[in-house]
């Protein structure tokens, strides 16, 4: 019998690479390789002197440092030239119309948003709308799950079937709605459109919290605990890192989000938003400010803040969170 | 006795009614957003596409009126020329991404779930498109596609005249194509993570056991881990079929609200109406926010019995287990 194990295991750490496994290897080596080589060239380039790159035409190779305006690649030239120049300027979006739909909206097209206005509203939309949306998620969930009431089983089945139905085109009534309520373009649609239980997230942390004892809870409501009590000090600590996983992927998803902000919050530029504008709409007429190498660094200046949180998470972030909560 | 046992009852019903009134005052802003921003919203919806809302001459509000007007003008629509373009790029993705995408993301999990050579480093790799913003990816892509393609081609391969592929004045047939390898090319990520998921729960008794009667990795792949991971398969399908009208294939990053009429896609098409509306850059010519509404609700309404047939067919004719 033991033989026979023995046998079966060094057969199975012996077993030879067969041509699906190698076909795959491949395949996967040359998607890897494309996705690094982007990125690379895209360091470079992010280096190069506006010299180098449009009239060079140094599209490949390193930095050219004895090509005109070396110093300045050296020296973070086009960088500098997002983080404190006039790169990065983009204008208000021209919203002065008169429609029958919205009703008349005024905002001065020739305002001007900088890198700091972009950053707060990156943060300011990416922090709170991911928990708030994280944290109603987590609410509704322990709700449901918790608290066996005929509305919880109700709730639960309406959210599947809202998963189940595609809505299409309800983004005119979405800004209809939003611009009746007099908050459309401030931080409060953003919240407002963050503030819901709908989506994965709601049935990630049912599955979590179903699966946690009761004796918990009842042994804190034997002691006194109110049910607020319960809800922040036992149940809480106990899902945080499930909360935190999701508030991570949420804080992601907004980070990266230019749409939602084009539509919603117009005249608040995010990050996202002004890279994506960048290109098309700057108000600096210099062309060392609109070039590729300047639009370049632009985008590694967006994409720096997540590359840092997914290097620092990323067994977190790809953790399986399926239905069954946060596996290890 | 008798004291004792009232005094749990009105310990219990206390406890119940506490109960309740937290549940209820937990529950009542997360439902009033559902109820204003999902069903109002939605109900909206099929407002707006039967109204006509003209703003009053003197003083402020509205003048509304029941219409079909933009029902009828978005039912036209949906069965024109234009529309059927769309819908077929629509399907184009879609067919792509059940044919190619999904069958090559079952390969690579199967390679991961194995844990095969530098499975790690290629999860990390495939995950990654999924955390960069599909505006960097996106810009990068378009510049090598715009500016290093003809370069190379031109330089290396002796080739001539080679246009740009994601410049607004390429040709439609370079743009679409190279918007859908671009978007397929970058999709594996959520894919991959949730199958790998599935195919790590498998009884590994199933596995040893076919190992043991000389099963291939073909077999194995083919007979044990697909049909035990088809019901997560299934799930995948269905919500790209119901994401096929909300899909914009990157379409708006590459052109913003620019892409050539052959490329449109269904997704991009309403998001690009809207925003155009929201920027006050629609022309005369441009559908109304109203139509486009109604063109929503048609959409929604062909959508919902092709999702349950593809679901049920799916169930009935999917691998089996057994």
């Amino acid at each position: 019998m033991m033989k026979n194990i023995e046998t079966n295991t060094v057969k199975k750490v012996k077993r030879k690479a067969q041509p699906l496994d190698i076909i795959t290897a491949v395949l996967l080596s040359v998607f890897a390789f494309s996705l690094i080589l982007l990125m690379t060239w895209g360091i470079f380039t992010s280096f190069k002197a506006y010299a180098d790159f449009e009239r060079g035409k140094n599209y490949l190779g390193l930095p050219n440092m004895s090509a005109l305006g070396a110093q300045d690649a050296l020296a973070f030239g086009n960088y500098r030239r997002i983080l404190f120049g006039k790169a990065f300027y983009i204008k208000s979006i021209n919203a002065s119309y008169y429609s029958a739909l919205f009703g008349k909206i005024t905002n001065n097209p020739n305002t001007v948003y900088t890198l700091v206005d972009y950053l707060k509203n990156s943060f300011l939309y990416s922090i709170v709308c991911s928990f708030v949306h994280a944290f109603v998620a987590f609410t509704c969930a322990y709700l449901c799950a918790k608290y066996k009431f005929r509305f919880s089983s109700f709730i639960y089945v309406l959210m599947l079937i809202v998963m189940a139905i595609p809505i299409v085109g309800s983004t005119p009534s979405m800004i209809s709605l939003l611009r009746d309520l007099g908050i459309h373009d401030t931080i409060f649609a953003m919240i407002a459109l963050n503030f819901n239980f709908t989506g994965i997230y709601f049935f990630v942390f049912h599955a979590h919290i179903e699966g946690l004892s009761d004796t918990y809870m009842e042994a804190a409501e034997i002691d006194g605990a109110s049910q607020m009590g319960i809800f922040i000090r036992i149940v809480f600590p106990l899902c945080l890192k499930t909360f935190f996983t999701v508030f991570l992927l949420q804080f992601i998803q907004t980070w990266n989000d230019y749409q939602t902000p084009m539509l919603y919050y117009p005249n608040h530029p995010t990050l996202s938003y002004a890279v994506f504008r960048m290109t098309r709409n700057t108000t600096t007429t210099s062309i060392f400010d609109q070039c590729v190498p300047v639009w370049v660094a632009g985008c590694m200046v967006l994409a720096i803040p997540i590359f840092i949180i997914f290097i620092a998470f990323n067994k977190l972030l790809m953790g399986n969170l399926t239905m069954g909560g946060l596996k290890e | 006795m008798v004291y004792t046992k009232r005094l749990k009852q009105k310990k219990t019903y206390t406890r119940k009614q506490k109960r309740l009134v937290f549940y209820m005052l937990m529950f009542a802003l997360p439902l009033l957003q559902f109820l204003l921003f999902y069903l109002y919203v939605n109900f909206n919806s099929i407002i707006l596409a039967f109204t006509n809302r003209v703003a009053k001459v003197e003083g402020f509000g509205y003048d509304v009126s029941l219409t079909t007007d933009h029902f009828v003008a978005a039912w036209k629509f949906f069965f024109s020329g234009v529309s059927g373009r769309m819908l077929w790029n629509s399907m184009k993705l879609f067919i792509c991404q059940i044919f190619i995408v999904t069958p090559l993301a079952l390969l690579f999990s199967y390679y991961i779930a194995k844990e095969r050579w530098g499975a790690g480093f290629f999860r990390v790799m495939l995950y990654l498109p999924q955390v960069i913003s599909c505006v960097v990816l996106g810009l990068l892509f378009q510049y090598v596609a715009n500016e290093v393609y003809p370069y190379v081609a031109e330089t290396f391969f002796g080739a001539k005249n080679v246009e740009s592929l994601l410049l607004p004045s390429s040709s439609p047939s370079a743009q679409f194509n190279t918007t859908l390898i671009f978007t397929l090319w970058f999709s594996f990520g959520a894919n991959v993570l949730i199958y790998t998921g599935a195919m790590s729960g498998i009884d590994q008794s199933v596995v040893e056991s076919a190992q043991l009667d000389g099963v291939t990795t073909l077999q194995e792949f083919w007979y044990i881990y697909v049909p035990m991971i088809f019901s997560t398969v299934t799930t995948f399908v269905v919500t790209g079929l119901a994401g096929i009208f909300n899909n914009q294939m990157n379409l708006h990053v590459f052109f913003n609200n620019g892409a050539q009429q052959e490329v449109n896609v269904f997704g991009y098409y309403f998001y690009r109406i809207s925003a155009m509306h929201v920027e006050n850059t629609a022309g005369g010519n441009v559908m109304l926010l109203e139509e486009l509404a109604a063109l929503g609700l048609i959409a929604t309404i062909v959508l919902i019995p092709i999702i349950l047939i593809t679901r049920k067919l799916m169930n009935k004719y999917g691998p089996s287990v057994d």
